[in-house]
């Protein structure tokens, strides 16, 4: 099983470097798409072979642990737990999808193009799998360097700026993490702990072997936090999202929203929080009112407040998509920073929900701009007489990005803020909120795009989906339904898991609570069942 | 036990998926809508089934609430913990039983009459795709045994409602009242979930607080049978808090103020689907969900007040818009967005099972109101504004005679059902019992007097369309020279709805000074534990046998739990019996109060009936503008209809989508990105200076993470210097 892992993560990567060798020839093209996708598609089918075997009450299972750099106790570690079990098994599935629809509309310099999907493939699930805090920082980057090609090369007209900003922003957050992890390191050595590997920290500075001084998380948690935050991303960090989704190609997107963002959440889960867990309830601020736990979670609320607001003004439609995403990705760290367990485990599923309902809305927004080369709003309506099967699977997926009950949304939204109305009700209600705004923008875009006569000449003869477009998306449309009536399938292996990250922290801020020492605001980490009329005042 | 009842719920599902996949293959109208209307005889079958069974076996207390378990939904369990268990899973209990015998059989008559209304329409296999999918969330509203279940159906029939509200897409307009409907219920979902999650805080607390791990606080079972015991507990406000939450997700769907305006733009869909949806079933789901969790309502006396208020005061706006409305739907629109309001207005007065009777005879009747403006509009070849028609009788008796007796029934003449349901309600808020009894003389007034205009602006349609002139546009006559009557797939649901539009009141109910001493009252006796009844009370307070045993896990011995039902009815008195007093006795007793003002009110609304008569057939013409002249203003207030679309629009709408554009632009656009960019620039700058050859960023990139790993290892060669030197 051990290999296993080691073979889903790296079969993409030799896939890729094996296309390396093929002839750059026109010839060679159906050489280099079959390689890429069944090579994809053989990965998913592998890490499929990790349910069956995983037990959901052992952690971190599947583990290869070999020495990296020895000298500075860099270890080679992988392991997969509950929670990225899903997220791996998502990115191999969004993998093969992406490639497949790439076929399609990919024309320009399409080898380098797939070698740098399946070289970003085999980077990512690197990531969701890495227990050393270096191997992780080195996948986290890679992630970066196909990425930047991607939109840079396939990707739309103001590709240039969108790519540039992408990677500007993610380095500046990932350089200041750097900083910390050495940090982290010095710290860890000089108590006589010469290791990057996550686990072993993580219980060292749990059970309180490993003390870091309130001074170093706090800082070190901010670096790591900035680092992620612009991943996620968090309002106010969130401007290059949009920008690079609409520049990126089809895949580019999806990939995008499905999982590189939710690296960023990830990051939050595995390492800045247990690794730093006293630095969210640190007060800070004038008097000590807030703490970043709850600035966090009001820039969440913000996020998704904003990020509806400006979707429903935009004239593209993948730049509304790209907002909705940041509204989205506002509710799940909102679920994660409550710290409730039926939040966190929410947040969690919603991780895996967005990127399947997202994705597949970048998918469809890809089918149409194939046919029409063009995103705006304006440029269409009346597609629902046109192209009914189109239609119908916009309705769906759109349906599970409103968080229609009965589908993948609604499951993660609403135990997301059921959690978290028992921690904050006042932000709940405000995050509630965007639950109605998210309606509004996507019908509103829907309605333009779908109802009404046809208006352009160009859309009276489009061609409705054809096979290979349906292949790609109706597994997406499936698994909508599948996790939105049978989400527990889910819960089972996320639930172990998550139940060790949010009590880990809660004894943190209850020692916080107990030691009592002046600078930490206890109101906020004691999980119990605070009322309705007492909570809340503290922001 | 009742495990079958899962069919209710999969025949339309079915019938949904074959139109829907294979709906074009089929290319028959015939075969796809007999095939819908097969698949709701089967759930009407069913839900009958059930309903005897229920009956027969005679179950007693808590055992009336009966889970038909379905799988496990949504369920986080912990190491030793369960957090949250959420079942898919049914309710089968007095209220979704009633609730479920209506909606099925109703469904039917509409899926039939839709056969040959949508005959001429080519997108007819998707019609009952929708409609079939609609009933299907209608049942799981009605059935489901928690809160997010129900919630399932909820937003499930607000889905079918857009799509089936914008069915005629290609028009704009359409598509747009489809949105306003879906997202105005959406301002009421944001209600449902709060109110809920406000109830899992509290039931959650105490469950846990007294060790019952298998009680789940989204379970409305658990819900009820401990209502009490937390309410008590809980803070007033909260109470408060909880009901009026739900109660905004209850304005949505039942269409109340102040989100009562999708429902008469939600006519832009076909008219079957007015009926199925708009008049007797989806908008009755508020009124279903406030009886269903109504100890949460009853809580507080203000929390019923304002329900109160919130209904008489949508009955009586609604009625006064539709006196001046000559599109013949939304006059029925507006009917039931004020008929929707009576019954809001029993809930908040605590006559629950009385809000229930009224949406039953309003299904009826209203149902064959829509259906007969339907055959109208089929027959004047989809002409809606009733200035145009008149004479219409002498064409289509079916179609006129059953919305004759529907007019009757809504307008509340003896002996139609309407009569029983309506004149119940008003005498229960003149018997109400609270710290608000001033109040609710002012309620009953006004209650009343919605009542006098429903009679005249029901007159009004109803003479209107079919006796007088005929004033059909000269473009009508030179194509179709008159209209006809409908055929029989259409008149048969006409006969059947105006039949128990007739019957169904008195059946289901018939008040004292009719038979003499008690009330006869097999509805209240069914709903009893659902809705509040007598032993209801004792269920949520948690003291009975029956109770005791729910918790115990043994069996209440039967004739226990009937001593104490009794003993309950006697202590506590019959609601209806009226050991109450009426806030205005006329003197003599309270059968003959109640008998004085029943009659009071049958006159009032035959007086409005014969003078709507008067002043719209005969040589009346729309063309002279009589009542416009007359009212002026209130004439104009009442046809904008409060000018609350307007109102809204100016001030949420519009400064909604300056404010979002201008975030946007300030935000994004200038603040955040001018200073990202202003940053770039100053770092391309930087680079300029360091290399005056321009170089591409990606060996940029690499030079710093060429300049991490030195700094990396020379961090970590001073790291090792340091574990050597101590």
């Amino acid at each position: 099983m051990s290999s296993l892992l080691l073979i889903v993560t790296f079969l993409p990567l030799l896939a890729g470097l094996a296309l390396l060798f093929v002839p750059n020839k026109e010839q060679s093209l159906p050489t280099v798409r079959a390689t890429a996708l069944w090579s994809s598609v053989v990965t998913f089918v592998l890490s499929l072979f990790l349910l069956p075997s995983f037990q959901s009450s052992s952690g971190l299972q599947f583990a290869i642990d070999v020495p990296w750099i020895p000298q500075w106790g860099v270890n080679f570690h992988i392991a997969v737990d509950g929670i990225s079990i899903w997220l791996v098994l998502l990115n191999t599935l969004l993998f093969p999808l992406a490639i497949l629809t790439s076929m399609q509309s990919v024309r320009l310099r399409e080898k380098m193009y797939y070698i740098l999907m399946l070289v970003l493939e085999a980077a990512v699930t690197g990531v969701f799998l890495a227990q050393d805090i270096v191997l992780f920082y080195v996948f986290f980057e890679a992630t970066l360097i196909p990425m930047y090609f991607l939109i840079g090369i396939w990707g739309g007209q103001k590709r240039l700026y969108a790519t540039t900003k992408f990677v500007l922003y993610t380095m500046v957050g990932s350089l200041l993490m750097l900083g910390a992890i050495i940090g982290l390191y010095v710290k860890a050595s000089a108590a006589g702990y010469n290791t990057f590997d996550i686990p072993t920290l993580t219980s060292l500075i749990g059970d309180g072997s490993l003390v870091l001084d309130q001074q170093f998380q706090f800082w070190a948690f901010l670096a790591f936090f900035l680092a992620f935050a612009i991943k996620v991303p968090l309002f106010p960090l969130h401007t290059w999202l949009p920008d690079a989704h609409t520049e990126a190609p089809t895949a580019g997107s999806i990939i995008l929203a499905g999982v590189l963002l939710k690296m960023g959440t990830y990051g939050f889960i595995r390492l800045a929080i247990p690794l730093f867990p006293d630095a969210p309830f640190m007060a800070i601020g004038p008097a000590g009112l807030a703490n970043l736990r709850s600035i966090i979670m009001a820039l969440s609320v913000i996020g998704i407040i904003y990020g509806a607001l400006v979707a429903a003004v935009q004239v593209d439609v993948k730049r509304l998509v790209a907002y909705s995403s940041v509204a989205h990705m506002g509710f799940i760290m909102l679920g994660l920073f409550s710290f409730n367990q039926i939040a966190v485990d929410g947040a969690i599923l919603q991780m895996v929900n967005h990127g399947i309902s997202t994705g597949a809305l970048f998918m469809l927004v890809g089918f149409i701009y194939e046919r029409r080369h063009t995103r705006l709003i304006d440029n269409f309506g009346g597609l629902a007489a046109v192209m009914p099967v189109y239609y119908t699977y916009f309705l769906i997926i759109m349906l599970s990005s409103v968080g229609l009950p009965a589908l993948n949304g609604f499951v993660g939204e609403f135990m997301i803020l059921l959690g978290s109305f028992q921690e904050d009700w006042l932000m709940t209600l405000i995050a509630t909120i965007g639950v109605i705004l998210a309606a509004v923008y996507l019908l509103f875009m829907f309605r333009r795009v779908f109802f009404g006569e046809v208006t352009h000449a160009e859309n009276r003869n489009l061609k409705d989906l054809n096979m290979p477009e349906l292949v790609a998306i109706t597994p997406l449309a499936v698994l909508t339904l599948v996790i939105g009536l049978f989400p527990t399938l889910f819960f089972r292996h996320i639930t172990p898991s998550s139940e060790a990250f949010v009590s880990d922290v809660l004894t943190h801020a209850d020692d916080d609570f107990e030691t009592a020492s002046t600078d930490i605001n206890v109101e906020d980490g004691l999980g119990g069942f605070v009322s309705f009329n007492t909570n809340g005042g503290d922001l | 036990m009742f495990g079958y009842a899962w069919l209710m719920i999969a025949f339309p599902l079915i019938g949904a998926a074959i139109n829907g996949f294979l709906g074009k293959k089929i290319n028959n109208k015939k075969i796809s809508g007999w095939l819908g209307t097969a698949m709701l005889a089967g759930s009407f079958a069913t839900a009958l089934a059930v309903f005897f069974d229920y009956q027969s076996r005679g179950l007693q207390g808590a055992e009336r609430f009966v889970e038909v378990p379905g799988w496990t939904w949504i369920a986080i369990q912990g190491m030793s913990e369960r957090y949250l268990h959420i079942d898919f899973a049914l309710l089968i209990d007095p209220l979704s039983v009633t609730m479920m015998l209506f909606i099925t059989g109703i469904s039917m008559l509409i899926h039939m009459y839709s056969t040959e209304y949508m005959s001429h329409d080519e997108g007819l296999p998707r019609f009952f795709t929708y409609l079939n999918l609609f009933v299907a969330m209608m049942l799981i509203l009605i059935l489901g045994a928690n809160i997010p279940m129900m919630f399932v159906g909820w937003e499930g029939v607000g889905l079918c409602s857009y799509l089936l509200i914008g069915f005629w897409y290609r028009n704009m307009e359409n598509a747009k009242c489809g949105m306003k409907a879906f997202i105005t219920n959406r301002v009421g979902d944001f209600g449902i979930l709060i109110g809920l999650f406000m109830i899992f805080q509290q039931f959650d607390a105490y469950f846990r607080m007294h060790g019952m791990t298998e009680a789940s606080a989204l379970d409305f079972k658990d819900i009820l049978l401990n209502a009490n015991a937390v309410l008590s507990v809980m803070s007033p406000a909260d109470a408060l808090f909880i009901a009026l939450f739900l109660f905004l997700g209850a304005c949505g769907k039942s269409a109340q103020f102040p989100l009562h305006i999708w429902l008469p733009d939600a006519m832009a869909g076909p008219t079957p689907v007015s009926a199925l949806i708009h008049a007797a079933t989806m908008v009755t789901s508020g009124v279903y969900m406030v009886t269903r969790l109504n100890p949460v309502f009853s809580a507080n006396e203000t929390s019923g007040f304002i329900v109160a208020c919130i209904g008489a005061g949508t009955a009586f706006m609604a009625a006064t818009i539709a006196l001046t409305q000559n599109d013949i739907k939304k006059v029925l629109a507006y009917s039931t967005v004020s008929q929707l309001g009576y019954m809001f207005l029993a809930c908040g007065v605590g006559a629950y099972w009385v809000a229930i009777f009224h949406v039953i005879t309003h299904a009826f009747f209203k149902a064959c109101l829509f259906l007969g403006s339907g055959s109208v509009i089929h027959g004047m070849h989809e002409e809606q504004d009733t200035r145009h028609m008149g004479g219409l009788a002498k064409y289509m008796p079916i179609t006129y005679w059953t919305f004759v007796i529907s007019t009757f029934a809504i307008a509340g003449i003896f002996p139609l059902a309407g009569f029983f349901s309506k004149d119940e309600i008003l005498w229960q808020v003149a018997i109400w019992d609270s710290q608000f009894k001033g109040a609710a003389s002012f309620l009953y007034w006004l209650a009343l007097f919605t009542a006098l205009m429903t009679a005249f602006y029901m007159g009004r349609v109803t003479w209107k369309t079919f006796l007088g002139k005929p004033r059909w546009t000269a473009e009508f006559k030179k194509k179709h020279h008159h209209p006809h009557e409908s055929h029989l797939p259409m008149t048969i649901p006409l006969m059947v709805l105006a039949t128990m539009a007739v019957i169904s009141g008195a059946i289901l109910f018939t008040p004292g000074w009719m038979t003499g001493g008690e009330p006869r009252e097999p509805l209240a006796h069914f709903l009893d534990v659902s809705a509040g009844g007598p032993e209801g009370l004792m269920l949520y307070a948690g003291g009975t046998g029956a109770m005791d045993a729910q918790i115990h896990g043994e069996h209440a011995e039967p004739a226990h739990g009937e001593d104490a039902g009794h003993g309950a009815e006697e202590a506590q008195g019959d609601g209806h019996a009226a050991h109450h007093e009426p806030f205005m006795l006329l003197g003599g007793s309270v059968t003959s109060t109640e008998m004085i003002m029943a009659f009071g009110s049958v006159l009032i609304a035959l007086i409005m009936l014969i003078l709507s008569n008067r002043r719209y057939t005969g040589d009346y013409d729309p063309k002279k503008k009589a009542a416009q002249k007359a009212f002026g203003p209130l004439y104009a207030f009442s046809y904008n209809k409060w000018y609350i679309d307007e109102i809204y629009n100016n001030i949420l709408v519009r400064p909604g989508v300056w404010l979002s554009s201008k975030a946007w632009q300030i935000f994004d656009v200038r603040l955040i990105d001018g200073i990202v960019n202003g940053v770039a620039k100053v770092l391309g700058a930087l680079g300029e200076l360091i290399r005056p050859v321009q170089t591409g960023f990606v060996r940029n990139y690499m030079l710093y993470l060429l300049a991490g790993a030195v700094m990396f290892m020379l961090i970590n060669m001073w790291s090792y210097l340091l574990g050597g030197a101590s």
